[in-house]
């Protein structure tokens, strides 16, 4: 009788442990709505009247510039218009990008979910995190809570929520959490569309909490909505903000740069094969040549192209390194003097 | 009886998935399924050159696009691919579908490598889960990450190809379409059903803004295309694709009954099989085929030399016929065409420029340099690479070729021996 | 035994909310709302457009938009997702609000019913679903996105060839070519917005025109079907106003030409221009422009107008809702 009882039970529940997760629509969106209305008063819009810093292109970007249709140049090139902040500290701390005060900034109106528009200081800075801090006077705000990023999984699903081109209304993206540990670390990708209308907004789970400042944005690259976007970590922002706060400004150092592309394959000699050498760039003032295989660097030996790539990373612009390139069937010595990756 | 009574209410009410009163936890029910997948697929992904494969066999077989080993300069054979737990293998590719853009590929020495399954593709539905992974932008080098993206089936059975003739079928004719994100590098990569299953090859997209990223349109090979192509595949042989010889469909607009068939030729394998002018044909291999695109997609998805059943209306008649697929003449062509191996771009002031040179290929072995600036071949003077790879096309594997060029300011002359691609 | 009674009545009141809870997945509501969604070709002259359009009543009502049916077309014809093609009539197009209403034969058509956007906010999930490039045209087959409603803004610049400015639903499900024209869907399958290929040079993602701007328009165009439309505040009871100047000529055989299309005007909104020759005003000929005017002065302002043109890329018919007279 008690068998019985507890087979129909299980039965019962059969198609429910059978069956896949088939997504009840309207769950679902009453979830993000709900997250929605949690995370947008602790959005910020904010207006930048920024100078930018004039950034010098090379020949080669210049003349991709031409050939780009007017319409793509729009796409790469940063609307006017406000973007968007996430609150951090309920006295008046907010986060945005680097990239949008980037130059000489004369002045920032906050724009609060509540219609207050507030002026805003530029504290600290760090450009390879692009985050800016900005300081308003005010007491009581809103903030989120932070959530674990150390257990944050493959496949969660992740929110975005911004304000910007209307700062009276907070707009929002979803998707999941592509990979962890990007950027050296610093960096979570999602496909949650990121576009210049929520950079510099939150990141966030199903519970509201904060995973990361959305950050990085680059157009040329990545694309504007392309599902390839990164978030900056919070537990690395947390660590930054007393910086921040103290009004310190880290700009990242520039990278260095040889200026060849690989070749792809495996190949009969072991090192990294070059595809081609780039116009202008350090390797074609050193006389490299396309077919070349770079076999040793500064006395390390490569074997693939990986290689390579670590150890001119420990390298700076300006620095004079020691190459040997099999060309042909014999080994040459060639030296180099990296520059630096614009 | 009382803990009867509890063990069976337990078991019923925990196993009941989140109600709609609960709107997080239903998201997070869908959420765990999604994570639990990644967890099982992950492990089976391949990072290869510029793009993304797929392990699908415990013994290292695995699958990515035939434009991801493919190059200016031919096939590349041999590669170093990467998996995610971090390690390294050579492999080499087995078998190409160049047409169908399917490559496999068997790593060397690998044994108890987690792979998938290939799954049904045509139980796609519009609106299921999919999950893709891959490799855009080789943001997953440097530390064997690849990236996880999900979306819905977009529609099942697109055809993004073009099918005006036969002499001229490419792409994708039978494709499943996604809004899953996949961008520049997620080609040759798994698309998986929320069963772990591989449903297919991601390999392009159609992007709206005029540059080269996801806008909601990615395209995948599907899988019952691959596992029908496979075995052909690991012979090594070429292309295989094929097309029913002497049958000429029409090409008027479809009224959404079915394709037409417009012309039959004398003597083919067409005629011996039964077909006449003007059948409608309704359905091939029991899928439905009311448009012409829909007969390209599903003769597409099986292999040269495959015995297909076609249904046909002929007046107010049905008849079932079947024909022997051939094997599309233009790859058997190709295999013996010649080739030098540059990589070329033409000059402003008239001249080929080389920007490259493949190894072991007729130039490098002839010594042709990168710099070296083409003049003529075989006296006729060239001023533009599409010039010079014509008069290349018009000789045969193993004539000698004389080529002048400018070198360093200096006028020489190299002999080339042409030779096929491997 | 009471507790046997309970259990299994309990299993048996949670069963069919199991189940009713897993009939509202994407596959669901493709199920439910693909088979009205149509893909639509028009031409006019030498002019061809394509792109998507929603079956929003029993009766055959095809909402769409006026990048894919633009005002005097002559051809339009319907693919229905079984590869049909059907002949549709145009009821009537407005390029302010980017949407256009028409008409092919039948009267049990699968369909879906127009919702209402005024409480659409950020977060509610959302589909786009359509002819996109060509899939169901070409292939037979609805494509279809899902995303959410990710925001709510003004568009004060139409871009790539749309034409309404204002309020748009913002949405992350993808919309591309060939989808315009067609139907933003909330969870429950209704039409909430109508897509446009228009975009924000902030965000760069799709946009729908809401349903509530569109609604007032085809309540006017067919009130049989989709009820009166509430009563329009600068509708008074003057007389009506096209806003065409027209000549005479000595042989009237072939109506009237047009030699002035006044900006903003009825007619311009509806694609007249100049040089194009008016043949018939609600079936009546015309034959001189003093006729014409005396024709359009004695009906309302609001009312409709059914006009039968000669364009230089062939015959065209038209119906316009007249305005007052701008003062």
């Amino acid at each position: 009788m008690h068998s019985k009882l507890i087979a129909l039970a299980v039965l019962a529940a059969l198609p429910a442990w059978a069956e896949e997760a088939s997504p009840d629509a309207l769950a679902v969106q009453r979830a993000y709505a709900e997250v929605f209305k949690k995370v947008s008063p602790a959005i910020v819009s904010l207006d930048i009247d920024l100078e930018a810093r004039e950034k010098p292109k090379s020949r080669a970007q210049r003349l991709q510039d031409m050939m780009t249709p007017a319409a793509l140049r729009e796409y790469y090139k940063r609307p006017e218009g406000p973007v968007s902040g996430v609150i951090v500290g309920k006295d008046g701390y907010i986060l945005t990008t680097y990239y949008a005060v980037d130059g000489t900034v004369h002045g920032i109106q906050v724009h609060l979910a509540d219609g207050r528009t507030l002026d805003g200081k530029l504290l600290g800075r760090d450009q390879a995190l692009d985050l800016a801090l900005v300081k308003v006077d005010a007491k009581g705000l809103p903030t989120l809570e932070p959530a674990d990023v150390s257990k944050v999984r493959v496949g969660e699903f992740v929110m975005i929520v911004g304000r910007s081109p209307d700062p009276e209304r907070a707009n929002m993206t979803a998707g999941i959490v592509s990979a962890d540990g990007r950027n050296s670390n610093t960096a979570i990708q999602t496909d949650a569309e990121i576009d210049y209308g929520n950079i510099g907004g939150a990141l966030v789970d199903l519970d509201g909490r904060i995973v990361g400042i959305a950050a990085q944005l680059s157009t040329q690259e990545y694309g504007l909505n392309s599902g390839v976007g990164f978030v900056t970590r919070w537990d690395c922002v947390e660590r930054t903000l007393p910086d921040l706060k103290a009004g310190k400004v880290v700009t990242r150092p520039p990278s260095p740069f040889l200026g060849v592309q690989a070749a792809e394959g495996a190949l009969e000699v072991e090192g990294a094969q070059i595809d081609q050498v780039l116009p202008d760039s350090a390797a074609e003032k050193a006389g490299l040549r396309s077919g070349d295989v770079i076999r040793e660097f500064q006395g390390e030996k490569i074997k693939e192209w990986e290689d390579l790539s670590k150890l001119i990373h420990l390298c700076k612009p300006g620095d004079e390194v020691k190459l040997v390139v099999r060309r042909g069937d014999t080994d040459i010595e060639i030296e180099a003097v990296l520059g630096e990756r614009k | 009886m009382n803990r009867v009574w509890m063990a069976s209410l337990v078991i019923l009410l925990s196993s009941i998935p989140a109600r709609a009163d609960d709107p997080v936890a239903a998201a997070r029910g869908v959420e765990a399924a999604v994570e639990r997948i990644v967890d099982k697929v992950v492990p089976a992904f391949v990072f290869i050159g510029g793009g993304s494969g797929v392990c699908i066999s415990e013994d290292g077989w695995f699958v990515t696009n035939f434009h991801v080993v493919n190059s200016p300069q031919g096939i590349i054979k041999r590669w170093r691919v990467k998996t995610p737990d971090g390690n390294s293998w050579l492999a080499e590719v087995v078998g190409t579908d160049t047409r169908g853009d399917i490559a496999l590929v068997k790593m060397k020495e690998a044994k108890d490598r987690p792979h998938v399954d290939l799954g049904d593709s045509d139980l796609m539905e519009t609106g299921e889960y999919v999950i893709a992974v891959g490799n855009p932008f080789l943001l997953g080098r440097p530390d064997c990450r690849p990236t996880v993206s999900l979306g819905i089936v977009s529609a099942n059975h697109r055809c993004e190809g073009s099918f005006d003739s036969p002499k001229n079928l490419q792409g994708y004719l039978d494709c499943i379409q996604t809004d899953a994100a996949v961008n520049p590098g997620n080609s040759g990569g798994p698309l998986f059903n929320m069963k772990g299953e591989l449903v297919g090859i991601n390999g392009s997209i159609s992007p709206r803004f005029g540059n080269r990223v996801n806008t909601g349109i990615g395209y995948a090979i599907p899988s019952n295309q691959i596992k029908r192509f496979i075995p052909t595949l690991k012979e090594g042989k070429g292309n295989m694709h094929g097309v029913v010889d002497g049958l000429t469909m029409l090409p008027k607009e479809s009224a959404g009954d079915g394709a037409t068939v417009g012309r039959v030729k004398p003597g083919s394998d067409a005629e011996k099989a039964g077909f006449e002018k003007d059948d409608l044909i309704v359905e091939v291999q029991g899928m439905p085929t009311p448009t012409l695109a829909r007969w390209w997609g599903v003769v597409w998805t099986w292999p040269a030399g495959e015995t297909l059943a076609f249904k046909v209306k002929r007046g107010d008649k049905t008849i079932d016929v079947s024909a022997k697929l051939s094997p599309l003449d233009e790859e058997e062509k190709a295999k013996q065409k010649p080739y030098l191996g540059l990589r070329m771009e033409t000059s402003e002031d008239g001249g080929i420029v080389v920007q490259g040179v493949s190894p072991e290929s007729p130039a490098a072995k002839a010594g042709v340099q990168s710099g070296d600036v083409i003049k003529s071949i075989d006296g006729k003077e060239v001023k533009d690479a599409g010039a010079l790879l014509k008069v290349v096309g018009e000789h045969k594997t193993g004539d000698k070729i004389k080529l002048k060029v400018t070198r360093e300011g200096k006028e020489i002359e190299v002999e080339v021996t042409l030779e096929a691609r491997k | 035994m009471p507790r046997v009674t309970l259990l299994l009545v309990s299993l048996a009141l949670l069963s069919p909310a199991v189940a009713e809870d897993r009939k509202r997945g994407h596959t669901e509501v493709f199920k439910k709302a693909g088979p009205a969604i149509v893909g639509i070709n028009s031409q006019r002259g030498r002019n061809g457009w394509f792109g998507t359009g929603t079956i929003i009543h029993k009766d055959g009502y095809i909402l769409t938009s006026t990048t894919v049916v633009p005002p005097g077309v002559s051809k339009i014809v319907v693919t229905t997702a079984d590869g049909k093609h059907h002949t549709a009539k145009l009821l009537g197009a407005s390029v302010d609000k980017e949407a256009s209403l028409i008409q092919i034969e039948g009267n049990d058509w699968a369909h879906v019913d127009m919702g209402t956007s005024a409480g659409v906010e950020p977060g509610q999930v959302t589909y786009t679903m359509g002819n996109v490039l060509n899939s169901i045209t070409q292939d037979n087959e609805v494509s279809m996105s899902f995303g959410i409603v990710s925001g709510r803004y003004e568009i004060t610049e139409a871009m790539e060839g749309a034409s309404y400015k204002g309020e748009v639903i913002e949405t992350s499900a993808a919309v591309n070519p060939g989808v315009d024209g067609g139907p933003l869907l909330d969870a429950d399958g209704k039409v909430i917005g109508i897509l446009s290929l228009s975009y924000s040079r902030v965000r760069w993602l799709g946009v729908a025109v809401p349903i509530d701007v569109i609604r007032p328009y085809v309540q006017g165009l067919a009130p049989e079907a989709f009820g009166a439309p509430p009563a329009r505040t600068n509708q008074g009871s003057g007389p009506g106003y096209l806003g065409v100047v027209a000549a005479d000529e000595e042989d009237p055989g072939t109506g009237i030409p047009v030699t002035e299309v006044n900006q903003g005007s009825p007619a311009d909104r509806a694609g007249i221009a100049k040089g194009d020759r008016i043949l018939e005003v609600d079936g009546k000929a015309v034959h001189s422009a003093k006729e014409l005017e005396k024709m359009i002065r004695a009906m309302k302002s609001g009312q409709q107008v059914r006009l039968k043109l000669k364009t230089e890329s062939g015959p065209a018919d038209m119906t316009i809702t007249l305005d007052r007279e701008p003062l």
